[in-house]
């Protein structure tokens, strides 16, 4: 136990050397970690990163929102029983529906000569097909299950429940990005979005402790979509509750013309733009100017081409922005919205755009904000109880232990360092209960060093000679420091997986701190140990 | 050289713990009972983590009025308020409790973000002694009994971006002149639009006049706090079926046994204090449990560790004397371990900020009871449980 091969001893150093270079950064200041002489100094590939501070150290806001599945559902819904009407009537000869309706997770309709049952099946297959992706990763089940009845000819679309949780899963992916793309515009610093779980996001922004702010850009949904006007009725007669199947009646943002009655079927969609600039139009009036990807080009290329001297609306969560005449077809895959705006609102309307719309209304169920000055008052007195539990514990150890002690407190301040390095290195986070953890891990690391200790002194007590006592004790010490150290490590990972934001991180050190705590008593003190007996051959113990 | 260490216990102790066990179940089963009526008459002072509703911390520059602050909070009818100081006589912590919807279609989360916002509105509005006179459109007038630099109020609203926004000196040093620019969503302006934004300037305004500021919010909607009790208890649960399948595997069954219904005995008690001190249960105190569990279920170990090593060592020994010699061999090591550990966290507790007192407070208490429990408890109630000595020798020598 006492003998330490060279390559032992070696990897021993290796790793407190490791662990004081990552942990080194976190001692420089800012300035001069970013200043360009020492940059010069220091090789690039030495560590740079300092300890990770959590939100509540540090400041800044913390959001967790939340996929409102009921609009996922609903938009899907809505979607299908415009296809399906489509479908039906994509075709000759013309399937007639009617009495179309959408109850929970259910699209249905009747059609009109229950004869046409088996065409009308084979038509809506696109709605039910696999998609490319599916197939690959092995997963065949089709999004609805279709029932139907040849003799009443009614047809019901039923949303799986694993249809829609694919659904919210894509809107949460979408709606991760969207959101990074709007908080970057913002222009904050570090900002961190994350999926969590099937319906949740959570958004992490540090140094901006107003969350209203970010809320509000948060949750502009900002679907944009090209419709076209319907005029097959008036609109007097639609406002009396005459609305054409297929087509909806929106509020405008025209004081003229209020209310509009368009088809529900989108032209194309927001998904479709590519680019959105504030710009002014003929006149002189700030408007903004939009560009299509290919699909989206050809379509709103076609659209316009099939409908020239009808007019079309730009939607804009659900309110139509300006309903111009299609004068020509527009087949460039660009345009221009001008709904009277000034520059500011075309500007922060061009930003929406741009970073897309959200596929799904967002809720805030958790904030957390945090002002930049109780995360400094924090840190301070962390850093203190911190500082006074370790030299009360260190002094303890020497009055208890002697230079025993001594070889346990050097053990102890390595083993702060480590836990350092290590949170530096992997880049963990630390939070305010994070630094409770590091303050507790202080307390126990000793136990380690205790138990080889006391079993050192019975070890003396028995009459065996120090080298003999220190080499027994530290044998039989070895598997009840292992088994109190799993049985620790065993809350710490319970703390990690079902822990919620600040006590995940007070699991995370705990971890850290058992790893580190074990090397340090039982490698490093040992090896301190081995050293002082090899060099002074003690005859007695004072212990 | 014979250096006189500090020993907490002597080097040779031989007291008989085991004959002491019906003293200590006993009072373990007492305690027990009454952490269990206090949990049920008293309940514990859950925090909104896991009730629902929000906590503020606002800082002023004088040591705050905690009536005044008081008297404004529970004026907003947010139900019931707790106000209270919070580590330094300028800090103080408001809590309301989780805003319930009165009707289905209110979504109960955004009730308690403008719960937190009308509290915010109220304190800015008494510490900056502002009134604001807004003609409905653009302009808008602020008077205050102090008088108002303006350039802390323009230098706070560049925030927005918007070239029209201005603010000057009003007529008097206690007055200030707020220009709004005219808002155009999209084709409309409305006399809705310029309230919104005459809401969202305000709020910057008293804000920044404010003597009073916001140092942390924490909001928190039904929905998460709902999951929040459950992953907390899923943690304990799960954290006491591993290590009983740990010590299973590592010892006997009953080893296991013992050291579960030891554990068990901690988490108890620990909620009985909870319940009689009042002291918050939020997230936190989730993981000073499971951290208490660890703690506790470590001491365990080291005497178990010993009583089968004991076992080996003396096969012809009663097992109640065994199990004295254990305890009795591992008590420096125990005492000691517990010494630094409660050093530590009494440090913590005095010098590490009233944001982590609860939590040590609560570690403090398990170290004891787990102290306890692994002496008291887990070691003698392995004589109960009728231990296979020979099955376990037999065991060790394979």
């Amino acid at each position: 136990m006492l003998h330490f091969s060279k390559a032992k001893q070696i990897t021993i150093w290796l790793v407190i050397f490791l662990g004081l270079l990552f942990a080194l950064p976190n001692f420089l200041s800012e300035s001069i970690r970013g200043s360009e002489d020492v940059k010069g100094i220091i090789p690039v590939f030495l560590p740079s990163k300092t300890v990770n501070l959590g939100l509540d150290l540090q400041g800044g806001s913390y959001l967790l929102l939340e996929v409102d599945t009921d609009s996922v559902r609903a938009n899907k819904l809505e979607s299908t029983q415009e296809e399906a009407r489509q479908l039906l009537r994509s075709d000759k000869p013309i399937i007639p529906a009617r009495k179309f309706r959408i109850s929970g997770n259910t699209v249905s309709f009747k059609l009109s000569r229950p004869n046409q049952m088996e065409l009308a099946l084979e038509r809506l297959e696109p709605l039910n097909e696999v998609s490319q992706n599916q197939l690959i990763s092995g997963n065949s089940d089709r999004p609805f299950v279709i029932k139907s009845d040849p003799v009443t000819g009614n047809i019901s679309l039923s949303l799986t429940e694993k249809a829609l949780t694919k659904q919210t899963k894509d809107a949460v992916a979408r709606s991760v990005e969207v959101i990074r793309n709007r908080i970057t515009e913002l222009g904050t610093k570090d900002p961190t979005i994350l999926r969590q779980g099937d319906s949740r996001i959570i958004v992490e922004v540090p140094g901006e402790s107003d969350p209203v702010r970010i809320k509000r850009i948060i949750e502009k949904t900002a679907q944009m979509s090209f419709h076209l006007v319907d005029s097959s009725v008036s609109i007097q007669e639609a406002l009396a509750g005459r609305i054409p199947p297929g087509a909806k009646l929106v509020t405008t943002t025209n004081p003229a013309e209020p209310d509009l009655l368009i088809r529900r079927r989108a032209l194309v969609d927001g998904s479709d733009l590519t680019d959105a600039q504030q710009s002014f139009n003929q006149g002189g009036q700030p408007a903004v100017s939009f560009s299509f990807n290919s699909r989206g080009s050809i379509r709103f290329g076609n659209a316009t081409a099939q409908n020239v001297n009808r007019r079309f609306s730009i939607l804009l969560d659900n309110e139509s922005i300006t309903a111009p005449v299609i004068r020509s077809p527009i087949l460039g895959g660009s345009g221009i919205i001008d709904g009277g705006f000034t520059v500011e609102t075309a500007n922060d309307l061009a930003i929406l755009l741009r970073a897309g719309a959200l596929p799904a209304k967002l809720e805030t169920i958790n904030e957390r904000s945090v002002g930049p000055g109780l995360g400094q008052d924090s840190i301070r007195a962390g850093a203190i109880a911190l500082l006074i539990g370790f030299v009360a514990v260190m002094i303890y150890m020497v009055l208890a232990y002697g230079l025993f002690g001594v070889f346990a407190n050097a053990a102890l301040i390595t083993n702060l360092v480590l836990i350092l390095g290590a949170l530096s290195g992997l880049q963990a986070t630390l939070t305010l209960p994070g630094i409770a953890g590091v303050i507790l891990t202080i307390g126990m690391a000793v136990d380690a060093n205790v138990l080889i200790f006391e079993r050192i002194r019975e070890e003396i007590a028995v009459g065996r000679t120090p080298l003999n006592a220190v080499e027994t004790g530290f044998i039989k010490a070895r598997s009840t420091i292992l088994d109190a150290n799993i049985t620790t490590l065993i809350a710490a990972v319970l703390l990690l997986l079902f822990g919620a934001g600040p006590v995940q991180g007070f699991g995370v050190t705990l971890a850290i701190g058992i790893f580190t705590s074990v090397f340090t008593a039982f490698l490093f003190s040992r090896m301190l140990t081995a050293y002082w007996l090899m060099r002074f051959k003690p005859t007695t113990l004072s212990l | 050289m014979a250096l006189a260490f500090i020993r907490l216990v002597p080097n040779e102790t031989s007291i008989r713990f085991v004959r002491l066990r019906k003293f200590g179940f006993t009072f373990s089963i007492l305690a027990i009972i009454g952490s269990i009526a206090a949990f049920l008459v008293l309940g514990i002072n859950l925090g909104i983590d896991f009730k629902g509703g929000g906590n503020i911390e606002v800082q002023t520059e004088q040591p705050a009025d905690l009536t005044r602050i008081g008297t404004i909070v529970r004026s907003l009818g947010l139900g019931e308020v707790e106000v209270r100081e919070f580590g330094s006589p300028n800090e103080v912590l408001i809590r309301f409790e989780r805003q319930e919807a009165t009707d289905p279609s209110q979504s109960e989360e955004r009730l308690q973000q403008q719960a937190a916002r009308k509290v915010h509105v109220a304190l800015y509005t008494s510490y900056s002694g502002i009134e604001m006179d807004f003609d409905g459109a653009r302009a808008a007038t602020i008077t205050a009994p102090i008088a108002l630099d303006p350039n802390k109020g323009i230098e706070a609203l560049s925030v927005f971006g918007l070239e029209e926004l201005t603010l000057s000196q009003g007529d008097d040093a206690n007055s200030l002149k707020l220009q709004l620019p005219v808002v155009v969503q999209d084709r409309k302006s409305s006399p809705e639009l310029q309230q919104q934004l005459f809401d969202q300037v305000g709020y910057k305004l008293l804000e920044t006049y404010s003597t009073l500021s916001s140092q942390r919010t924490e909001i928190v909607g039904p929905k998460v706090s709902g999951e929040l009790v459950r992953s907390g208890v899923t943690a304990v649960l799960g954290a006491l079926f591993c290590m009983s399948i740990y010590i299973w595997l590592r010892f006997e069954w009953q080893f296991s046994v013992g050291a579960v219904i030891a554990l068990a005995h901690d988490v108890l008690l620990t909620i009985g204090m909870f319940s009689l001190t009042r002291i918050e249960f939020n997230l936190a105190s989730i993981a000073a449990i499971l951290t208490i569990v660890g703690y506790s279920m470590n001491d365990t170990v080291v005497v178990y560790d010993r009583i089968r090593e004991k076992m080996r060592m003396y096969k012809k020994m009663p097992f109640a004397d065994l199990i004295d010699l254990a305890i009795n061999r591992t008590l420096s090591r125990t005492s000691i371990t517990s010494l630094t550990t409660l050093l530590a966290l009494v440090s913590l507790y005095f010098l590490g900020g009233e944001a982590l007192r609860g939590f040590a407070a609560t570690m403090i208490w398990g170290v004891i009871v787990g102290t306890y429990s692994s002496i008291f408890i887990a070691a003698p109630i392995l004589l109960f449980l009728n231990v296979n000595r020979a099955e376990m020798i037999e065991n060790e020598n394979e």
